[in-house]
């Protein structure tokens, strides 16, 4: 098996990097290595490029020392993003940058406005940068700077002694930002937020309390969880899907939906298990029924023997306790757990509750189907089909490191790799559309040097014959030269060990576990699916 | 708990991260300037900083222009190092 390879991250600072940057792979989400660059050289590695996946420019008022006059610090400005833009073209690494604090002193009123200006136009320029380059994340520093205290986070005698401004309390912090920022670059975000319901979604235990007993109004304490509520209904937004899990009788959960106002409603929740199961027998099932893992489950309530029994029969799930009496805890938990963050949401995303719940009708169709062909014909598939789209990017980069069972070689690709990719080959994106619903883009192929180096499904789409007309296609379109593949083993991938053994590709080698193969024709029969090219 | 015991537990918290050999059994004669690296040392004071302030509910900045001085710095002792904070800490 391949191991995994560390993400590698360069940082260049204005300051001490080694403190910000012990990062742990648990922290990350995945194995890092840091390389720390010459202190000060920003201009000077921008310009000379790095080899790494990221690289972490950090400023801060050393930098931009806002005691010179304006006009020389917006100099150094326009350099650095001069050597940025530069960067950007020459290397095909994730930059990123961060936020700065305005002065906190003043002695001229007047002189204070440029500097507090100065201080708004570097942080506006990065922002700018950041929106229109996919390949500039921002971390927001300033805002956990502000968070944990200014005067308490900056000691200017370390920064004079040790060229570290920044004390132990506000290191971690710094640290973790930066680890939010990589890991949402980098790691498959969580997809499922499985919520109890009493004291969780509402104050109370509806059983005991009746529908009108439980508290979730405007004013303290229900307003804790009128807020909660609100949190989850953007997180479902977002691409999130919720899940309820409450050991309660069905019929009242659904009644206090039914009779109190609140901002999520009943269909809000893609499943439910509202039973006297035990809870880690409840998301076992939930986790089958949606086809993820339970690595990808998050679950929150407020009880701690429920998470402990969960922690203890699924240690995959993060649990998270909901403490209402906590209310700054309570309500920061979505954005503190670690996997829940995405630095964009994709319309994949934002339509993935509902394709849960389209995926549930598939189901049912498929068991009254006499055959899969009968099935197939009565969705209406069709297949839509690109080429280097770099409209597609974010969506192929996404699912290249999120994929795990459907994929051949589990090889994960940043956008900045995507991109090479269709400088160099074919990255064709597969989108599949039934009378159900769009199911957004599924599939990724990546052809390169004669060579498929990348092929992968989401397991969605399975059972539809849409993996092995992705691979016809692509056959058909390099019929110059017979295309190669490899299989890759992992831990999670064992069922496309066989993949291109049955859709007529010939074992060259096979080599601990790792099996080559060449396409010699396709003779397998498929059930054939309309597929149309797009652009 | 003593300003010598968070010094203690902060150094073996940072020597947990790195090979320092000549660390493994301290004495007060022990030579942290000449065992640990500057970033190490660094790392050393913020944690030993944010330690101190949870232990005595007061922050006191340790760094001072002896720290890096290779003939004044007071780590050239473990002893001298304890004596050191103790008397940041007094002042």
């Amino acid at each position: 098996m391949q191991p995994p390879q560390p993400r590698r991250i360069a940082i260049v600072s204005d300051c001490v990097s080694k403190p910000l940057f012990r990062l742990r792979a648990e922290d990350v989400g995945c194995e890092i290595a840091v390389e720390h660059c010459d202190i000060d050289q920003h201009l000077q590695v921008l310009l000379s490029g790095v080899d790494a996946d990221a690289l972490v420019l950090h400023v801060g008022f050393r930098y931009f020392d806002l005691r010179e006059p304006m006009g020389s610090v917006r100099q150094r400005l326009d350099e650095l993003i001069t050597g940025i833009k530069r960067f950007l073209q020459q290397t095909s690494a994730v930059l990123i940058l961060n936020t700065v604090t305005p002065p906190t002193h003043r002695l001229v009123g007047r002189d204070h406005l440029e500097a507090l200006s100065m201080t708004h136009e570097i942080n506006g320029r990065f922002i700018d940068l950041a929106r229109r380059e996919r390949r500039v994340a921002l971390a927001d520093l300033a805002a956990v700077l502000t968070s944990v205290g200014l005067d308490r986070a900056i000691n200017l005698q370390n920064d004079w002694v040790m060229r570290m401004p920044f004390t132990g309390a506000a290191v971690p912090a710094i640290s973790s930002e930066y680890a939010k920022v990589l890991r949402e670059r980098f790691v498959a975000r969580k997809k499922v937020l499985v919520i109890d319901a009493d004291n969780t979604l509402w104050r109370g235990v509806v059983g005991e309390d009746g529908v009108e007993g439980v508290d979730v109004g405007e004013d303290y304490p229900g307003a804790v969880f009128h807020a909660f509520q609100r949190q989850l209904l953007v997180a479902r937004r977002s691409g999130l899907v919720l899940a309820m899990v409450s050991k309660n009788n069905l019929a009242d959960v659904q009644e206090v939906f039914a009779r109190r106002s609140m901002p999520l409603k009943w269909d809000d929740f893609t499943t439910h298990r509202v039973n006297w199961q035990r809870k880690s027998e409840n998301i076992a099932s939930i986790a089958q029924e949606l086809d993820v893992g339970v690595e990808s489950f998050v679950m929150i309530d407020d009880n701690p023997f429920e998470l402990e029994e969960v922690s203890r029969s699924l240690p995959g799930v993060t649990c998270v306790q909901f403490d209402w009496q906590k209310p700054a805890e309570a309500l920061s938990l979505l954005f503190k757990t670690p996997g829940l963050s995405a630095w964009e949401v994709t319309a994949e995303d934002s339509r993935k509750a509902l394709q849960y719940a389209e995926e549930s009708q598939r189901r049912e169709i498929r068991a009254s189907a006499g055959s899969l062909e009968d099935y197939i014909r009565s969705l209406d598939i069709r297949i839509e089909v690109g080429r280097n789209r770099l409209a597609a990017l974010a969506r192929v980069s996404q699912l290249t490191n999120k994929t795990n069972q459907f994929n051949l070689t589990t090889r994960r690709y940043s956008e900045a790799e995507i991109r090479d990719a269709m400088a160099d080959g074919a990255v064709y994106d597969f989108r599949v559309i039934d009378r159900l619903g769009d199911m957004g883009i599924v599939g990724v192929v990546i052809v390169r040097n004669g060579e498929i180096e990348a092929f992968l499904m989401s397991c969605r789409a399975l059972g539809r014959e849409i993996e092995s007309n992705m691979l016809a296609y692509v056959c058909a379109r390099h019929r110059s030269q017979p295309l190669r593949a490899t299989y890759f083993p992992t831990a999670k991938n064992a069922m496309v060990s066989n993949f291109y053994d049955r859709n007529g590709f010939e074992l060259r080698q096979a080599i601990d576990g790792k099996k080559q193969y060449e396409n010699v024709g396709m003779q397998r029969t498929l059930v054939p699916v309309p597929i149309s090219e797009v652009d | 708990m003593s300003i010598e015991q968070v010094l203690r537990e902060t150094l073996e918290k940072i020597l947990a991260s790195i090979e320092a050999p000549g660390l493994q059994s301290l004495t007060n004669e022990s030579n942290l300037f000449e065992n640990l690296d500057s970033l190490t040392v660094v790392d050393m004071l913020l944690e030993a900083e944010m330690q101190l302030e949870k232990a005595t509910g007061r922050y006191v900045t340790l760094a001072d222009e002896t720290i890096f001085d290779a003939s004044k710095s007071p780590l050239r002792t473990w002893a001298g190092w304890v004596a050191y904070v103790e008397s940041k800490h007094a002042g």
